[in-house]
């Protein structure tokens, strides 16, 4: 009998195969589906969201009776982390909406024009710690409850022979403000104040850097993710998305990768005009994981000999198509952008309202 | 007086919000008539809005565009001038659907909508599908658009249409969706239409609106854009 630890070395081993860009024996599958999970379970959004422990129980239920995944992308889960990715505060389910409903970002004008010149002038953390302190009712606190539950969740996740890919989130300055400033507002500074902006980015990204170094120190993750969401190339003329948005990428995505870690560019919206520039990134070191909205098959075409390539199930196909449509889309990318440097999973996130038995048939498919 | 006006359009064009505006005070100081100045910013979004339909530009060049004109018409209309515009009978009521506040898409679309001269209701973010039926009662609006960028949105869409079908038979009006969504997403809300971006949901709106000639929409349509 195969013990959880040979299981996990299998899995561990053909995920490390396909991030390398080599052919492993078949090709791995490795989904996230956080609120997924709970509604699945039929456990109440509210009671686990805030709480890293029962998240984790959650997605380790949730996802060995769904079939058999070689990894999963987050062991655990606090809607706190999203407050911390874009310094915005959260509509709570239980909190501030029904029990069962979806948490989401409430953005809004938390960041002033004001900040940018504190964080120039007094540097990011500084910035940081009051505005979490003051403007996010001392998330700081929040956020630490998830960051002390992270070695204990990989450990259980472990223990079951799953591979826990990626545990961290960090992201570019770009996101944090967009976040902050709201998108109107940010969008508008890099027009009316662009240098002024880039000042306080590149002092901010010293400091996410360092963060990012001291956080794989830590936890010793296989994979973290760096992601995009606001500054995809869809949203952003070529000359701001080279000066705002790709060079704190490689910066970034270099320090993840120098302390031994997979980078995963989690990137949603439409990255495709800019799928040139992922080739300055580490070969062999990054996973490519739009979310179904970039043409993953341009995705390969040009970074197919780069970096391997994760996804892209597409979330209205898993709420809304049938095991067999799941099934046809999966086998398309398995053969077409595997077999080798490819990683099977969702677009982004499962949705909450996903069907069980597409989710199942997405998990079932590497297998042929 | 000519040069000025085509400076103004190519600044507006070229997103230089500094230079618009000023060329928008030097052409006030020379007399030129305030409204045709605010005609020549209207000119210059038009071509932003143009790039952007080609490609050319980006989400980021509408909504500095868009501003651009909000910050000429507080400029020749003064503070108050920026919301004379949009008090007359609404044509498109326009919210993102209940469970859902994301509003940025719905806002972009909602600008894009008004610069092309659409009279547009917004009802905000988490509407639930008792307020935009009261809101079509009210108004007697020809067309709908809901917005949704979470896939929980797909269900209120559906509840949201459900509703309007049902409680205004043949008086309803076209229902367009925009946002997360895609054709599978259209049949599943029983949607009319439904828009990629905010230049397509706009000008989608003006062609239903001129095939109705009298200002109603044929509805009925389960064509997907």
């Amino acid at each position: 009998m195969v013990t959880a630890r040979e299981l996990y070395e299998e899995r561990l081993n053909r995920i490390k195969t396909a991030v390398a860009l080599g052919k492993p024996d078949r090709v791995p599958v490795v989904p996230m589906g956080d609120s997924f999970y709970l509604k699945y379970l039929r456990v109440k959004l509210a009671d686990s969201c805030t709480n890293p422990k029962l998240f984790n129980e959650a997605i380790l239920k949730a996802v060995t009776s769904l079939g058999e995944v070689d990894g999963i992308q987050h062991p655990s889960f606090s809607v706190y982390l999203l407050s911390v990715l874009w310094i915005s505060e959260l509509k709570i389910p239980g909190r501030d909406l029904p029990e069962d409903d979806l948490w989401q970002v409430d953005e809004k004008e938390l960041m002033t024009v004001e900040d940018y010149d504190t964080i120039i002038n007094q540097g990011y953390k500084k910035f940081l710690d009051d505005y979490y302190m003051h403007r996010l009712d001392n998330l700081n606190a929040k956020f630490q409850q998830f960051v002390e539950s992270l070695p204990d969740a990989i450990k259980a996740t472990q223990d079951m022979g799953i591979v826990p890919f990626s545990p961290g989130i960090t992201t570019i300055p770009y996101e944090v403000f967009c976040g902050g400033r709201s998108m109107s507002e940010f969008l508008k500074d890099l027009f009316r104040i662009p240098d002024k902006v880039q000042a306080a980015m590149d002092v901010a990204i010293e400091d996410i850097v360092e963060s990012a170094r001291q956080f794989c120190r830590a936890i010793k993750p296989i994979a973290t993710w760096v992601g995009g969401w606001r500054s995809a190339s869809e949203f952003l003329s070529p000359r701001l998305w080279q000066r705002f948005v790709f060079p704190y990428y490689k910066k970034l995505v270099q320090a993840v990768v120098d302390e031994g870690v997979i980078a995963v560019l989690h990137f949603d919206s439409n990255w495709t005009r800019d799928l040139e520039y992922l080739r300055e990134l580490p070969k062999g070191k990054c996973v490519f994981s739009p979310d179904g909205t970039t043409d993953i098959f341009k995705a390969k075409e040009i970074l197919g000999d780069h970096l391997c390539i994760m996804g892209d199930v597409p979330a209205a196909l898993l709420s809304l198509g049938t095991p067999d449509e799941v099934h046809n889309y999966c086998r398309r990318l398995i053969e077409n952008i595997g077999p080798s440097g490819f990683i099977l999973a969702q677009g982004c996130d499962i949705p909450p309202n996903a069907k069980p038995e597409n989710v199942k048939a997405m998990i079932e498919s590497v297998k042929g | 007086m000519q040069a000025v006006r085509k400076l103004i359009v190519s600044a507006v064009a070229g997103i230089q919000e500094e230079k618009a505006i000023s060329l928008v005070r030097n052409g006030l100081a020379k007399g030129i008539d305030p409204f045709v100045l605010l005609e020549e910013v209207r000119t210059g979004v038009e071509i932003v809005l143009e790039r952007y339909n080609r490609g050319e530009y980006f989400l980021a060049d509408v909504v500095m565009a868009a501003d651009i004109y909000k910050h000429a018409q507080q400029v020749v209309l003064g503070p108050a001038g920026e919301t004379s515009s949009h008090g007359g009978r609404p044509q498109v009521v326009f919210g993102t659907v209940e469970k859902d506040i994301h509003d940025i898409g719905k806002n972009i679309t909602i600008v894009t909508m008004r610069h092309y001269g659409l009279e547009v209701l917004d009802v905000g973010v988490n509407v639930p599908p008792r307020v935009f039926l009261e809101k079509l009662r009210q108004t007697g609006a020809p067309i709908l658009c809901l917005s949704g960028l979470i896939s929980d949105a797909y269900d209120s869409m559906k509840k949201t249409v459900c509703l309007v079908k049902k409680s205004l038979g043949k008086r309803r009006p076209t229902i367009v969706i925009g946002g997360l969504v895609n054709e599978v997403v259209c049949i599943y809300t029983g949607a009319d239409y439904w828009a990629k971006n905010c230049t397509d949901g706009a000008e989608l709106c003006i062609r239903l609106l001129k095939e109705r000639g009298n200002g109603r929409c044929a509805a009925g349509s389960r064509t997907a854009k």
